[in-house]
């Protein structure tokens, strides 16, 4: 998923949702900064980088094959963007190390989804948007993980594309960085293969180039991990059930109590409006922006400005020390260090350690470890909880 | 990451370094020193990869390309190691081209890392610099073999010594609830 959904898209959920324009900007704008908050970003501005939320090509073809670099772009990815679906799964015959990474295969409707979102009732609506990002994505980028792994994402020449009319036709992949996808061509841009298990190049669906983040995509393959059967991915019956569950989980946070249940889709706030969204989804274009902020508008009778990272920036580096917290970006920040603190202690408590060793504060304190202390400060104001 | 592997780290970064030592120790018999590391390395990788095939990629749809490496791999290091005779020359000119490529890319990754204000690009230019220096003082001292081993004798020092630093580096997280 690109900014047409994250942003565009989300705004138009929530205001379905019963959100403001203001409120569903908030959500929004946060939404697709998942997509933005890369660590050069938050060190522009003083801010921990700690709490980033993607990472820049060049700082993904740096990362060293050491755990200490594994686990960081674990954590970023598998927080993010490839949110694990099921920790606990079984499998006969496999040895640890693979099933530690198996277990971070990305699925909807995983237990940590319903973490996800209900972590976030009654926080601020960056955090919201936060939670909407990850939500998405398990749609999105189900069956890939979160971390660098051959055995888990890497796929091979049995690769198809299902057209409009049914038929089928085979995927070209290339890896030419300067080449762009072109879907009436049917070539496609993809990472390079590489043997090696932890090479950042078999990171979460970068062997299936950008196909699982375009809403028209329908496509059949073989992932690594399947034991040679076919997956079919069906992007526009995933993205509609992304698009009605964001419905279900900004109401659920909006109102009031309740649990967060997960297979639960707002179909009915959808209905008067499915055929506008499925001609959204299924129209074969790689940015779909204008036709989701047209919808969004529509729905709300305001203007959608673009999403400006540099207002961000700015206000979080003009606010006073004390006030920095209360900015967009700082508000982001506590949620993205609260979601990946989580995901990373969920992962850990599950006997996995992709993610790096989580450690109980009240227990241990923080060994000198300061990047979190942020979060505990904000806590024990009352902030976020 | 864990204790055990923090000090695994820093004993492989030990023994490179101690390995450099000797190396630098019986110069005269560098190449041979070299050719017996080559095979070594190739061994370790041949039977990374059967472990890797035998533990993970079995499971893994076309696997059986890492058992194949594997086997070949192995059959090349016992191979290595069954010469006693190996063409200085050959030896020296891929270690340069090791070096000398893996600098390049260290180097050109570091200025575009700079470019986009990413942390860290400093010591990644530093890196560089060492990889490419080391193969071209090794090109121009081809000949000469006391010179060449001693280059390549502190290309390992580096190595083994950046394994110890960065087994000091943290990998944990608080938790917050």
């Amino acid at each position: 998923m690109n900014k047409d959904f994250h942003y565009y898209g989300t705004y138009s959920a929530a205001i379905l949702a019963g959100y403001t324009h203001e409120e569903a900007l908030r959500i929004a704008g946060s939404a697709f900064f998942v997509d933005l908050c890369t660590k050069p970003i938050l060190s522009s501005v003083g801010a921990p980088v700690e709490a980033a939320t993607t990472m820049l090509a060049m700082e993904m073809a740096d990362t060293g094959s050491d755990p200490i670099s594994q686990q960081d772009v674990s954590r970023i990815w598998a927080s993010f963007h490839f949110l694990p679906g099921d920790l606990y799964s079984e499998r006969k015959g496999c040895g640890k190390r693979y099933m530690q990474r198996y277990h971070l295969i990305c699925r909807p409707n995983g237990d940590l989804l319903v973490d996800t979102v209900s972590q976030v009732k009654g926080k601020d609506l960056e955090a919201t948007g936060l939670a909407m990002h990850v939500l998405a994505d398990t749609w999105a980028h189900q069956y890939f993980a979160g971390t660098p792994s051959r055995v888990i994402n890497d796929t091979n020449y049995h690769f198809y594309e299902i057209l409009p009319d049914g038929s089928e036709r085979p995927v070209k992949f290339g890896s030419n960085p300067a080449a762009t996808d072109d879907p009436e061509k049917g070539t496609y841009i993809n990472s390079i293969r590489q043997s090696r298990e932890t090479s950042v190049m078999n990171l979460g669906h970068g062997r299936a180039g950008h196909l699982p983040d375009y809403s028209f995509m329908r496509y059949k393959y073989m992932p690594a991990w399947a034991d040679y059967e076919e997956v079919l991915k069906d992007n526009p019956s995933d993205f509609m059930h992304a698009y009605c569950q964001m419905i279900y989980a900004l109401k659920f946070l909006k109102g009031e109590g309740g649990v967060f249940k997960k297979d639960t889709y707002d179909t009915q706030a959808v209905e008067p409006y499915r055929e506008r969204i499925e001609e959204i989804l299924l129209k074969r274009q790689i940015d779909a922006c204008a036709d989701w902020k047209e919808f969004g508008e529509s729905l709300s009778g305001q203007e959608v400005p673009d999403f400006e990272i540099s207002e961000y920036q700015e206000a979080y580096r003009q606010a006073p020390e004390e006030e920095k917290d209360n900015t967009p970006m700082g508000r982001f920040i506590l949620a993205a260090l609260s979601q990946k603190s989580m995901v990373t202690n969920r992962v850990y408590k599950s006997g996995n350690l992709l993610l790096g060793v989580t450690s109980d504060y009240k227990k241990w304190g923080t060994k000198g470890i300061k990047a979190y202390m942020k979060l505990m400060e904000a806590m024990q104001k009352g902030e976020t909880s | 990451m864990s204790i055990g592997r923090r000090i695994g780290k820093i004993i492989s970064g030990l023994l490179i370094i101690a390995g450099a030592f000797i190396l630098m120790k019986v110069p005269e018999v560098g190449h041979i020193i070299i050719a017996l590391i080559l095979a070594v390395s190739l061994l370790v990788l041949g039977i990374s990869s059967l472990i890797y095939y035998f533990t993970m990629a079995r499971h893994m749809v076309g696997g059986r390309d890492t058992l194949y490496t594997g086997l070949i791999e192995v059959d090349l290091a016992l191979f290595t190691l069954s010469v006693t005779d190996v063409p200085k020359v050959f030896v020296m000119v891929y270690l340069v081209a090791v070096f000398g490529v893996t600098g390049v890319l260290h180097i050109l990754r570091g200025l575009e890392a700079k470019k986009k204000q990413a942390s860290g690009w400093c010591w990644r230019v530093i890196d560089g610099a060492i990889y490419l220096s080391v193969a071209v003082l090794c090109q121009i001292f081809l000949q000469n073999t006391v010179a060449m081993v001693t280059i390549f004798a502190f290309g390992l020092i580096y190595l083994g010594a950046e394994r110890i630093v960065s087994s000091f580096y943290r990998s944990k997280i608080v938790y917050v609830q």
